[in-house]
């Protein structure tokens, strides 16, 4: 074999008669693709149009319906080239930016703009104003930043503990995944409470409690 | 009629999420703008390296004889005073994304032809300044790594917030009023691309909170689970590494263990040979190969001194959690399916900076029209809007034409637009005039890459990065005729 080029393996004997093969496999994936891509766009825009239609149309929830069902669909035949986790990657992606296509190829972009400044959006709710002072601006920073994080790691350990005598690689993997979401849950309870000594007492007591359990168990 | 959505959410928690949403969006925006930015380039960082160099010598074929030729003359090749005693030796073989073998000792990397001969080194200076800004925002590895993974925590739960926040999801799920006021305008384009774009934009945030928040995560656990023994934190993941031995000794033909790969009737393609400890006796191969199918990025595969198959790191079919870990790469940099999966990336990493700019626009409005208008804010907010991809324009046309550092230009570029933004009291003439600057600067990337590569620029090498940016320097350009309606 030395000498021989290495970049597709081609000079394997089996694998040239198996040349034949990989052409109509490599055209049936190209086939279930292009499937995969029209149910998804059929999908999104069925969404779209039933959205447009509007809620009182007898029509609106069977567009629904079937604007889920086309991408479920469209998802399901990208299983088959793609693989499952890929499959529905693409379709998360796909089906975001078509719908995106849609909204951008039906807004009317030029029109000239009716100056009601004012003019607000229906429902807008408000955010809680915000304290101004540099003493809350910190306390908020400290509780949403390390006593957040403290909560969320100690919440984190006192699982891997509890469940496992030596966390092997699934465990560390998973809890490398919850930490950051425990730490955004913690971070925006801190932000959005009016009180801001609520979620303060509740991660400090949660840290200290959780903490205790991991010394405790370890 | 209330959707079901506006149902669930009463006014108080909308209320508070949107409090929440407004305290976290602030105080992150600018780096957080950043962070979107150089993200959505750095999709295409393959495609970067090779447009960086786009007259080198591209070829899908080479030899296991090629790669240990390679490997030997990078080791020969080194410069000590570079880097005294780098522990790994690369070799990068050629895949159809990128189809150049590449050889690197420590901080030198050096280009081969098919035969494996260094033909030249390989310069990817502004790649990797763009890397190191989105990973570590050009700070020191650690703190620069673990605020980027802070900010990926910020950002996921402003999107989980905004979720929360937006009673109409369903009833406003195509609504884009563009004509009507400017509020409501921003109002709209900040929840159409943040809600269709947030299930792969909460798992952008996620993953890089994961990558970020790795070392501090490692440590934490490492000293409270495994008695502060870090490394077996590590080797639960990926394995115990072979014992160390650093008795000088020549390098083996590590292109063996590409013949091994293959009598193992293998179909994966391998795409990264790694010698660790290279030229000492307790040098050791292993083969990083692409896992076909997969969300997964990679697998390990590695070789005993006799180049035999010494085991798999299992990332492929090993414990879930290897398998979820290295598919979390995959799904950060949108590396899973091709140009097409970039090319989306790109589009949804483009809304991401949007949303991010958007929010804040959106908070400056407010405030103007309850009466506090922050004036100098809007002015510094639109040079940032403007001003770092202008920045990232500037430092890639200084790079390819004088081999400037692309870091201290890119942080004095930001900082220029910012201080110029000083001379004017209307934002919306600030806002015209600076699309136009950075889309002209885009377009001198071009046309400087034009002209120093001639042809080359529209080779495979070069064409897919110079389309990318000539089509941003257009959209930026069809928009200076909006920015008399539009902010910012």
């Amino acid at each position: 074999m030395t000498g021989e080029t290495h970049s597709g393996y081609a000079c394997d004997v089996s694998a040239e008669k198996n040349h034949n093969f990989k052409d109509i496999g490599k055209l049936t994936d190209l086939f279930l693709y292009a499937l995969g891509l029209a149910a998804c766009v059929g999908g999104a825009a069925t969404l779209y149009l039933a959205w447009r239609a509007g809620r009182e149309h007898p029509r609106h929830a069977r567009g629904i319906w079937a604007g889920w069902m086309l991408l479920a669909a469209g998802t399901g035949v990208w299983v088959v080239p793609a693989g499952a986790d890929r499959a529905v990657s693409f379709m998360l992606l796909w089906a975001g930016l078509v719908a995106l296509a849609c909204i951008a190829a039906t807004t009317s972009w030029t029109r000239e703009q009716r100056r009601r400044e004012r003019e607000r959006p229906a429902n807008d709710v408000e955010p809680a104003p915000l304290s101004g002072t540099v003493g809350h601006g910190i306390a908020v920073a400290l509780v949403a930043g390390p006593l957040s994080f403290a909560a969320a790691t100690a919440a984190t350990l006192a699982l891997l503990t509890v469940t496992t005598a030596k966390p092997g690689a699934t465990a560390l993997v998973g809890g490398a995944l919850l930490a950051p979401v425990l730490w955004a849950g913690a971070m925006l309870w801190s932000c959005a409470d009016s009180r801001l000594a609520r979620p303060a007492l509740w991660l400090s007591a949660a840290t200290a409690a959780l903490g205790a359990l991991v010394i405790v168990l370890r | 009629m209330r959707s079901r959505a506006a149902k669930a959410l009463s006014p108080q928690l909308v209320r508070s999420m949107l409090s929440g949403h407004s305290v976290l969006g602030l105080a992150a925006a600018v780096l957080m703008y950043v962070l979107c930015v150089s993200g959505t380039v750095a999709v295409l960082y393959e495609e970067l390296e090779r447009w960086e160099q786009p007259t080198a010598r591209e070829s899908l074929d080479y030899t296991p004889e090629a790669v240990t030729r390679a490997a030997r003359a990078a080791l020969d090749a080194a410069n000590p005073s570079v880097d005294p005693r780098p522990d790994h030796l690369y070799v990068s073989l050629p895949t159809p994304d990128n189809p150049r073998l590449i050889a690197s000792f420590g901080e030198e990397s050096w280009l081969a032809d098919e035969d494996g001969e260094l033909i030249g080194e390989a310069r990817h200076d502004w790649t990797h300044f763009l890397l190191d800004l989105h990973i570590y925002l050009n700070l020191p590895a650690t703190a620069g790594l673990t605020l980027v993974g802070i900010l990926g925590v910020l950002l996921a739960a402003l999107i989980v917030s905004g979720l929360l926040a937006h009673p109409r999801i369903f009833k406003d799920a195509f609504a884009l009023r563009w004509t009507k006021s400017l509020r409501l305008q921003q109002v709209d384009l900040h929840n159409r691309l943040g809600v269709w774009g947030a299930p792969l934009h909460l798992a952008i945030a996620l993953t890089g909170a994961v990558f970020g928040l790795s070392t501090v995560f490692g440590v934490t656990v490492g000293s409270a689970l495994f008695g502060g023994d870090l490394e077996a934190v590590t080797t639960q993941i990926y394995g115990d590494e072979p014992l160390e031995d650093h008795t000088p000794a020549p390098l083996p033909d590590v292109g063996r263990a590409l013949y091994s790969l293959r009598a193992s009737g293998t179909a994966e393609t391998p795409t990264y040979l790694t010698v660790h400890e290279p030229g000492t006796r307790g040098q050791h191969v292993t083969l990083d190969i692409e896992v076909p199918r997969r969300l997964v990025f990679w697998d390990t595969v590695s070789f005993a001194p006799d180049s035999t198959i010494a085991g798999k790191s299992g990332m492929a079919d090993g414990a879930l959690g290897k398998q979820v870990l290295a598919s979390l790469y995959s799904l950060h940099f949108g590396s899973f399916g091709g140009l097409a999966v970039k090319i989306g990336y790109l589009l949804i990493g483009a809304a991401l900076s949007v949303v991010t700019a958007s929010g804040f626009n959106i908070w400056l409005i407010r405030r103007r029209q309850a009466g506090r208008p922050a004036t100098t804010l809007e002015r510094l907010w639109t040079a940032t809007i403007w001003g770092v991809p202008f920045a990232l324009a500037v430092s890639a046309t200084l790079a390819l034409t004088a081999g400037v550092p692309a870091t201290p230009v890119f942080w004095c570029a930001c900082a220029a637009v910012a201080a110029c933004s000083a001379f004017t009291d209307d934002r919306q003439s600030l806002s015209r005039a600076l699309r136009g600057v950075c889309a002209g600067a885009l377009a001198l990337v071009v046309t400087v890459h034009a002209l120093e590569f001639g042809r080359a620029a529209l080779s495979a090498a070069g064409l897919t990065v110079n389309v990318a940016i000539g089509a941003a320097a257009l959209a930026i350009a069809a928009s200076i005729p909006l920015g008399r309606r539009i902010a910012p």
